[in-house]
């Protein structure tokens, strides 16, 4: 009987420790789980961010990110993972200066600097090419088959011809060269022939980018008053 | 030049048009015709919002011709009041369009 009730004691005191570990890895749990850490933060007050600082651009992690995979990653696959943290460092200050002589070997050329054959050929071997700019060109799109000449023009824009022909002169007066610019008689000008197209496509830069550029698809409204609608980039 | 809009200015694309002229070989040009709008206050940044305001002409002369090449992008302007609109110049196109 006295095993009996010590074996249940037993049990009990097992069973009351055991939730009271349940209890207390709940607490725990409970305890760290929650939304209330900065980066959940930031997202709810993004959009109140962006109307009082700008765009977010200029907060981009993207730089960050670039450097840990440049500083860090590479130099870790590099490395032989012992001690690897002193050989990140080591070897990205070993590039890094590196990098900075090339440069200012590089700039010292540019300068007309004397160099020896083999630095130049150096030089050469290491310089990045630098591509040309591209060149984004204006795309005209959509031509409209009703309009043949500034007459057809005035009638579908509702500018009076006297008007399109004052500016089509003064056009060609600030813009074209003497020889290359258009009659500034109206009779000739009303029979100018023309198309009309009703959409353009301007190559704007992206922000802080020097060669990448977002199309903006400007399109032409007529008589048509602005919208009052949200952006876009048409 | 238009005080805060820096020498840029806005204005209503009425229309694309391509010119032919036959008396220079054909010569084709790229034209717009533009209804120009006015900064309000030359330009200059409100004190309330932060931006400039522009309002349409009311007279003939906001209509004009343009180069095409002098088009720089599209604007985000806010309607104000009736022929008034705030330059949205707090945040870029894109990224209006992403949050938004």
């Amino acid at each position: 009987m006295r095993e009996w009730v010590a074996t249940s004691e037993r049990r009990q005191i097992r069973d009351d420790d055991r939730d009271e570990e349940d209890e207390l890895r709940m607490d725990m749990i409970h305890g760290e789980s929650h939304f209330n850490f900065i980066k959940m933060h930031l997202l709810s007050d993004l959009c109140d961010d962006i109307h009082q600082f700008g765009n977010i651009p200029m907060y981009s992690t993207e730089i960050g990110e670039l450097a840990h995979e440049m500083q860090i990653k590479e130099e870790w696959r590099q490395s032989n993972k012992n001690d690897a943290a002193r050989q990140i460092v080591h070897s990205y200050s070993r590039k890094h200066a590196l990098w900075m002589r090339l440069l200012n070997l590089q700039s010292l050329k540019n300068r007309g600097a004397d160099h020896s054959p083999d630095v130049l050929k150096h030089l050469d071997k290491t310089t990045r090419k630098v591509s040309p700019p591209v060149i984004c060109r204006r795309i005209l799109k959509g031509r409209r088959g009703d309009v043949s000449n500034m007459v057809d023009f005035s009638r579908i824009s509702g500018v009076s011809l006297e008007i399109i022909n004052r500016e089509l002169i003064r056009y060609s007066r600030h813009n074209l060269p003497i020889d290359h610019g258009l009659p500034e008689d109206h009779a000739p000008l009303r029979s100018l022939p023309i198309k009309l197209q009703t959409q353009l496509e301007v190559p704007v830069l992206t922000f802080q980018e020097a060669n990448v550029y977002e199309i903006h698809y400007a399109r032409s409204m007529g008589t048509l008053h602005f919208r009052n609608q949200g952006s876009r980039n048409h | 030049m238009y005080g805060g809009l820096r020498g840029r200015l806005q204005a209503k694309l009425v229309a694309l048009l391509k010119t032919r002229d036959p008396r220079c070989e054909n010569t084709v040009r790229r034209v717009a015709g533009v209804h120009l709008l006015t900064p309000v206050h030359s330009g200059r940044l409100s004190d309330l919002h932060g931006l400039v305001t522009v309002q349409m002409r009311e007279d003939t002369r906001g209509f004009t011709i343009v180069d095409i090449g002098t088009i720089l992008g599209l604007a985000h302007l806010i309607r104000e009041e009736d022929r008034r609109w705030l330059v949205n110049s707090r945040i870029d196109l894109r990224t209006f369009n992403e949050v938004y």
